[in-house]
């Protein structure tokens, strides 16, 4: 949802993340997807996004959506990226 | 004097412009599609019939309807794009009508090949579901897909899309008579807040009945 509110139990809150989330599991969720064993909705690949975009999208939800101070770097989201793209 | 004569002129505008409005509400609902005159009659479009299977792999069928006013909508449940928003919008109204016995919801996959009744029951449990209030129809392909077009909804398969299938929002109300009496863009809530009133409206035409 635009203000990071899910959809019951179907699509999971991203606006109530907390202070110890990793911003990297995220960016990798966007980049790979996300299938879980018996979970009910697979998340798809988010294809053709730049690194500069997901750093974007990573820091919309840390900052818009869980009101959370400062940016994080985008060469600190980079190298988290790079990680994910490999895999 | 002339400040006066102002506040008058607008107080009198505001009061004709509340009346209009007033009005507006009380004016039945537009009929969508074609209609045709029979011997004097119009005969508004209707939904064509139909037969498809709900989460409780239960057949419905047009007439399991007959009864009812609903809000119809197309989606799947792997769709990555507009669906979680424009469900977000249908909880909203099956929220404001499940203890309403006169409105149903009813949401049509265009995936039925991964969209089994047992998959679209755990989706509307995790919906929070757990009547027939809101049903989740699945059925053969190609006849949810022509039925998306009878409801105005486009819907065709498109490798490119997310999820392989391209599809609009729209949620569409229809009346006891399957005929189609408003619509919004489920992705828009301002706009489902207007179709909430038109719901209303519509069911007021059947209070007075």
């Amino acid at each position: 949802m635009p203000d990071g509110t899910g959809v019951g139990d179907l699509y999971p809150a991203l606006n109530k993340l907390g202070n110890q989330y990793d911003y990297s599991i995220i960016s990798c969720y966007i980049i790979n997807g996300k299938k879980s064993e018996g979970s009910l909705i697979e998340m798809v690949p988010i294809k053709g996004l730049s690194d500069i975009e997901i750093s974007n999208i990573i820091n919309y939800v840390h900052s818009e959506l869980n009101d959370m101070n400062g940016e994080i770097a985008i060469k600190d989201i980079k190298a988290k990226i790079s990680t994910c793209r490999t895999n | 004097m002339r400040n006066k004569f102002t506040i008058f002129s607008a107080l009198i505008s505001l009061t004709l412009l509340l009346a209009c409005q007033s009005n507006d509400n009380k004016k039945p609902l537009p009929y969508y599609g074609e209609k045709t005159v029979v011997d004097g009659d119009t005969i508004h479009y209707t939904i064509p019939d139909f037969t498809f299977l709900s989460q409780d792999s239960i057949e419905i069928s047009n007439t399991n309807l007959d009864e009812y006013i609903y809000v119809s909508d197309f989606f799947f449940i792997s769709c990555p794009t507009i669906c979680p928003v424009v469900k977000k919008q249908m909880l909203r109204i099956y929220e404001k009508y499940k203890d309403n016995p006169r409105v149903k919801l009813v949401s049509h996959t265009l995936d039925p090949k991964r969209d089994t009744p047992s998959k679209l029951n755990r989706y509307a449990k995790k919906l929070d579901v757990r009547n027939d209030k809101w049903l989740f129809l699945t059925g053969d392909k190609d006849s949810l897909i022509d039925m998306a077009e009878n409801y105005f909804v486009t819907a065709f398969e498109d490798e490119d899309a997310p999820g392989g299938i391209n599809h609009s929002g729209l949620i569409v109300l229809v009346d006891t008579k399957k005929r189609v009496r408003a619509s919004a863009v489920g992705t828009d809530p301002e706009d489902v807040t207007e179709l909430l009133k038109d719901i209303d409206r519509l069911l007021l035409e059947y209070e007075k009945n």
